[in-house]
């Protein structure tokens, strides 16, 4: 288990201090959101409408393009070869990697979004839907992201077929994601769109690093 | 019976057949030198012998013990320097020791000191890997053959980018790991005089 931690502490050290990498994909996500008045001409009612789902959008792709090479740096390099023999299981280097991506890209965005969206004078009742819809469909976005980036690396060929292949498993998450921050409050009760969000996250984490361990392995073989 | 023993192992790579029923045994004190031509399959067998890649067919004895069952036990036996460094060039020299120190059990503090004064990293300790010249990063890597107390050493290329006075090092570690019971089974295209069986891949 300290491993496993090291492991994480590690990779969020890295990335801190590669300040361009780490920031960039939070700068993107920022910009990209800051450009939407251009986009729509100042139309407040249209931008309301569309700014979850946007959000939603920007945050898939900021961790799509995170997770890209999340094994292929530290494989070419013989350091996914040395934690491997130090017999640190690939499930637990699966897990650590998706943990790390996840505080180091995600949670900057599900911090900065409720703030965003006070700019574009959102409903402030919706921002704490929007936050844990986020904080609960993250997880999920980076997980199958980094399910994919191990397929890619384990298969050595036909990356972007495997990306093709996983995309569809990423549209339940916006959809029910969506879904999830436009509706109702939830302090009293929680609705229909959290629980298949939550239903979600558990069987992405209860199945992944499995999965993810076993992509790793074909490298091994 | 030897302390190391390699039975029938055999590897395809592609369509190319690298080596077929490969044998070897190694007692304590005993280094293997593996020569061969570029793609002969030098790295491949290294990466094979510490598990890394899996052959087709064949057997890793260590100790007595079929050593595709007992993965796990047999990572404690070795330490594998490969062909890159497998250093983190955002860290520091320091962190990086470190780092190994905290993931793998086979290393241990205790020699720090040591493994740093021969491969003479003193001055190196706080600066970024990538501020570091080939050779100066071929020293980090090597210095883990220092902090570990493993009695098996793979190693591949182990003196490449390092100069003379540094490669005259590595040597002298080499004989004392030799001296004191320990095997090391190396890659080079060097000339290593100290003495050795070896086995030259591009004849299979």
């Amino acid at each position: 288990m300290t491993n496993f931690f090291n492991l994480i502490i590690t990779d969020i050290k890295i990335s801190l201090r590669k300040k361009n990498e780490s920031i960039i994909s939070v700068l993107f996500f920022l910009f990209s959101i800051l450009i939407l008045p251009l986009i729509f001409q100042g139309d407040q009612d249209i931008l309301k409408r569309f700014l979850i789902g946007i959000i939603w959008f920007l945050t898939l792709l900021t961790i799509i393009f995170s997770v890209e090479k999340l094994f292929e740096n530290d494989y070419e390099e013989g350091i996914l070869d040395q934690i491997y023999i130090s017999g640190i299981p690939l499930e637990a280097i699966f897990l650590s990697k998706s943990l790390s991506t996840w505080i180091i890209t995600c949670l900057p965005i599900i911090i900065l979004s409720p703030l965003v969206l006070l700019l574009f004078n959102i409903q402030t009742e919706k921002l704490a839907n929007i936050l844990m819809a986020l904080l609960i469909g993250t997880p999920i976005l980076c997980m199958i992201g980094a399910v994919t980036s191990a397929l890619v690396l384990g298969f050595n060929k036909g990356s972007s077929i495997i990306s093709l292949i996983t995309l569809p498993l990423y549209i339940p998450v916006l959809i029910f994601g969506i879904e999830a921050s436009n509706s109702e409050i939830i302090f009293n009760q929680i609705g229909q769109e959290f629980k298949i969000l939550i239903g979600y996250l558990l069987i992405v984490i209860a199945v992944s690093p499995w999965i993810g361990g076993l992509a790793l392995r074909l490298k091994y073989r | 019976m030897s302390f190391f023993e390699i039975k029938k192992i055999s590897y395809i790579r592609g369509n190319k057949l690298l080596f077929k029923n490969l044998n070897f045994k190694l007692n304590n004190k005993e280094l293997l030198l593996i020569k061969g031509a570029n793609g002969s399959g030098k790295t491949t067998l290294l990466k094979i012998l510490s598990g890394l890649l899996k052959p087709m067919s064949g057997s890793i004895i260590v100790n007595k013990k079929d050593m595709n069952l007992l993965k796990d036990e047999y990572f404690k036996y070795f330490e594998y320097i490969g062909h890159e460094n497998a250093i983190k060039s955002a860290l520091t020299v320091k962190e990086n020791l470190n780092f190994y120190l905290k993931i793998k059990n086979n290393l241990t503090k205790q020699n720090f000191e040591k493994a740093i004064k021969i491969f003479n990293l003193k001055n190196l300790l706080d600066i970024k890997i990538e501020n570091l010249s080939s050779g100066e990063k071929r020293r980090v890597s090597l210095s883990r053959l220092i902090l570990s107390n493993c009695k098996i050493w793979f190693l591949d290329e182990p003196t490449n980018g390092l100069d003379k006075t540094n490669t005259q090092n590595f040597f002298k570690i080499l004989k004392k790991h030799l001296q004191f019971n320990g095997l090391a089974i190396i890659a080079s295209h060097d000339e290593i005089r100290i003495k050795n069986k070896s086995i030259n891949l591009s004849f299979n």
